[in-house]
């Protein structure tokens, strides 16, 4: 054989196991993809397609948009669409704040530290449901730890059966439920920073608010990100709790988009615009995350 | 393609599939409503020996019911634990039972004849969703069955009229009717409950006087909407919905029966508990605290331990009221008419459908047709709290006590059916939270927020 032909048939070969090189690790996680497709992308994709029916005599007829139509013009979607913005806001800087902080105390290296840990994961380990429902008993009228203290101060009012003070009940709700995580998340992230980096800035005479701000936030900015991301989709989702701590009342006082998605389909039955929800909810979603997905990569190439 | 879009491309793929699992993971069932106060009670006797029914052989069903045979907590889930095996002794039919939480069981059939999976072969339904039922295809026609029944003859025609359609078909077979009615404190109201709403506001505000409310009642959510508020609504001379099934709420009359139920919070003369999902507004009744309770005539199942204002407290189960009754503490009254109207009482019931979708037709029917015998009948609307669909069955001793006597005079004066709204479940929602929104913001015009709400539950039919 010509050395030029072994060389084509070299790099021939060569070529040909970069390729499968290329493509081995997509093979490793297509079975997991196709999972996740069958499970989600398909279910998603009925979603859609019962977002342009309804149900009528026991039969699916398509009406188009119309369900999108309906959904548009109800002022009971807007309100949830508002009060979810009030809760899922609060609940995301309250979360990420009192996330951090937690973590900067749990930085601090104690002999108690591992006790503090354990009782900041035990509402982690909670269910929706229980911690929902701790703290509707909390809260109850005639027999709630916080109620009945709290009763002397607020004329007897019940903190559960106005708007405000509801919503700021499921809001401390979430944000105790969650709050583990996301101090978790920071916890390892400032466990990552170089302690030789924070001894320089302290010799360059920062005091330690300029360290924190100047030196340890900014390292710790991906990990903000994508707390950021997970707990906003988690707020804009959150039901479980929600529905345990006050059904969405009172009234509607508490029902966000969630809740009201979960009413029209299982409590009214109307599976087209509930699915109609679902889908705005979606893309709601999907514009958040790609929003934070090209702020990271504007971090990264920083 | 290259490597670097190729990567970009599973990467989003697998971050949307990480977005859809957030989506879908949120949506998690709703909790068990919370359990009513337990009570441990004697269970309906067992029935004696009503004509054996036939015993073709037909297999074992599923019923789904609200009540708890498994682990029972009060009359009704007693009731079923005995009816069930003596079902399965008289009959060789066994029925399995699946429970459903109370505010669930109606929307979970729907659902689950709509999604095409495995259905029970015989449910428990409440009347008021006949015309939703209808819409959705959700249970079978029984109007030939029932028509051609042994019981027909014997069956109370305006109880049957609750499990017609708007086609003029029958639905499903009711078991009981409920109405609704006042509960209240003898000493708190020495001349009688007042009959009108005029003579109510004289005394509520003897009642703050003394440091009590009123009255406390069920204020926010579906439920609301089924007890003083339609009480109210229909006493002023207004109605819920029409005879095509759509919402026509928005009307004058309407609109004073909303301004007495702000008056009522703006006055401080119900708790604001009444406003909290659940069944918390129960227990300033419970406590003494407040003088009256707008409840139902199944309410006394769950009503104990209850503590009369001298501070006598009855605490024997569901015969708690009955003897509260008997001790001259506690009374019932009808609901509050409009001044110089006539009381009215929503009328609702308990019934058994066969879904579409059953599996075992003839199976359901035998189970349908063991349940209507006079003492069956009764049984089943003692340990529920309702009043028996037979005819015959009003003849049981059990009706002649002080309490069923005057359910069943509420019953004859003061019934009136409910409006056969097609979405009936989302109309009722909407008006408890029409109201609550209009208790908690007395700026905003009642007509207006009625009329909105009118407007958008229509649309949705």
């Amino acid at each position: 054989m010509t050395t030029s032909k072994r060389t084509k048939s070299l790099s021939l070969t060569t070529s040909k196991d970069t390729r499968l090189a290329n493509l081995f690790p997509f093979g490793l996680v297509l079975p997991a993809v196709v999972i996740l497709a069958l499970v989600q992308i398909y279910p998603t994709l009925y979603s859609l397609y019962l977002s342009t029916t309804r149900m009528r005599a026991g039969k699916l007829t398509s009406v188009g948009i119309k369900n999108f139509e309906r959904l548009l013009a109800s002022s009971d979607f807007f309100e949830s669409l508002q009060r979810t913005v009030v809760f899922a806001g609060s609940y995301l800087i309250l979360t990420v704040v009192l996330g951090l902080i937690l973590a900067l105390l749990l930085n601090r290296r104690s002999a108690l530290t591992p006790v503090y840990l354990v009782m900041v994961f035990i509402p982690w380990v909670l269910s929706d449901v229980v911690s929902g429902t701790i703290w509707r008993w909390m809260f109850n009228q005639s027999y709630g730890l916080i109620q009945v203290a709290l009763n002397p101060l607020l004329d007897n009012k019940s903190i559960l059966s106005n708007n405000d003070t509801a919503m700021m009940v499921v809001i401390a709700a979430s944000v105790w439920r969650t709050l583990a995580f996301t101090a978790l998340l920071f916890l390892g992230a400032l466990q990552t920073i170089p302690g030789e980096v924070l001894e320089a800035a302290a010799l360059d005479g920062a005091n330690r608010w300029q360290s924190f701000w100047r030196v340890t936030f900014p390292m710790m900015r991906p990990t903000l990100l994508v707390v950021i991301l997970i707990t906003s989709i988690r707020g804009i989702n959150s039901l479980g709790l929600i529905l345990s701590t006050t059904s969405g009342g009172p009234g509607a006082g508490t029902t966000t988009a969630a809740v009201y998605l979960y009413r029209t389909a299982w409590q009214f039955g109307d599976f087209g615009v509930a699915a109609a929800m679902a889908v705005f909810l979606f893309i709601v979603n999907l514009i958040l995350t790609i929003f934070y997905l090209r702020v990271v990569r504007v971090e990264n190439n920083l | 393609m290259n490597r670097s879009r190729l990567s970009t491309l599973f990467g989003l793929l697998v971050v949307c599939a990480m977005i859809l699992s957030a989506c879908g993971g949120s949506a998690t069932e709703a909790p068990a409503a919370e359990s009513e106060a337990p009570a441990a009670t004697e269970a309906p006797a067992a029935t004696e020996e009503p004509a054996a029914t036939e015993a073709p052989a037909l297999g074992p069903i599923t019923v789904w019911t609200k009540f708890n045979d498994a682990s029972p907590q009060n009359a009704q889930d007693e009731w079923l634990k005995a009816m069930l095996a003596s079902l399965k002794t008289d009959t060789g039919l066994e029925a399995t039972n699946v429970v459903q939480p109370h505010d669930q069981i109606n929307a979970k059939l729907n659902l689950a004849v709509q999604a095409g999976g495995d259905v029970p072969d015989v449910s428990y339904m409440d009347s008021q969703f006949v015309g939703n039922f209808y819409q959705n295809g959700t249970v079978m026609d029984l109007t030939d069955y029932v028509k051609s029944a042994p019981w027909y003859g014997d069956i109370n025609q305006a109880a049957l009229a609750m499990c017609t359609g708007p086609d003029g078909k029958i639905y499903c077979v009711p078991a009981n009717t409920t109405n609704r009615m006042m509960y209240y404190w003898t000493s708190d109201f020495p001349n009688g409950f007042p009959a009108d709403t005029d003579a109510f506001l004289v005394e509520t505000a003897r009642l703050k006087a003394e440091g009590k409310y009123a009255i406390t009642f069920k204020g926010s959510e579906a439920f609301a909407s089924d007890v003083l508020y339609f009480q109210l609504v229909r006493g002023f001379g207004g109605r819920y919905g029409d005879e095509n099934g759509k919402v026509a709420w928005a009307t004058p009359e309407t609109v004073k029966a909303v301004e007495f139920i702000r008056t009522l919070f703006a006055e401080g003369y119900a708790p604001e508990v009444d406003l909290a999902a659940g069944f918390d507004f129960e227990n300033p009744y419970k406590d003494a605290s407040a003088a009256s309770l707008s409840a139902g005539s199944w309410s006394y199942v769950f009503l104990n331990p209850i503590t009369a204002p001298d501070g006598t407290v009855f605490d024997n189960g569901a015969a708690s009221v009955e003897e509260a009754m008997k001790a001259g503490q506690l009374a019932v009254a009808p609901p509050l008419a409009a001044p110089g109207g006539k009381a009215a009482t929503s009328v609702n019931g308990s019934a058994w459908a066969i879904p579409t979708g059953s599996k075992n037709v003839e199976a359901a029917q035998a189970f349908i047709n063991y349940q209507m015998d006079a003492k069956r009948n009764a049984d089943f609307a003692v340990g529920y709290g309702g009043l028996p669909v037979l005819n015959s069955a009003f003849e049981d001793p059990r009706f002649s006590s002080v309490y069923w006597q005057a359910v069943i005079k509420n019953l004859n004066d003061n019934g009136a059916g409910s409006d056969p709204i097609v979405n009936f479940d989302q109309a009722m929602t909407k008006f408890a939270d029409t109201v609550v929104k209009l208790i908690q913001d007395p700026s905003l015009d009642i007509m207006t927020e009625l009329q909105a709400a009118q407007d958008e539950v229509n649309a949705s039919q």
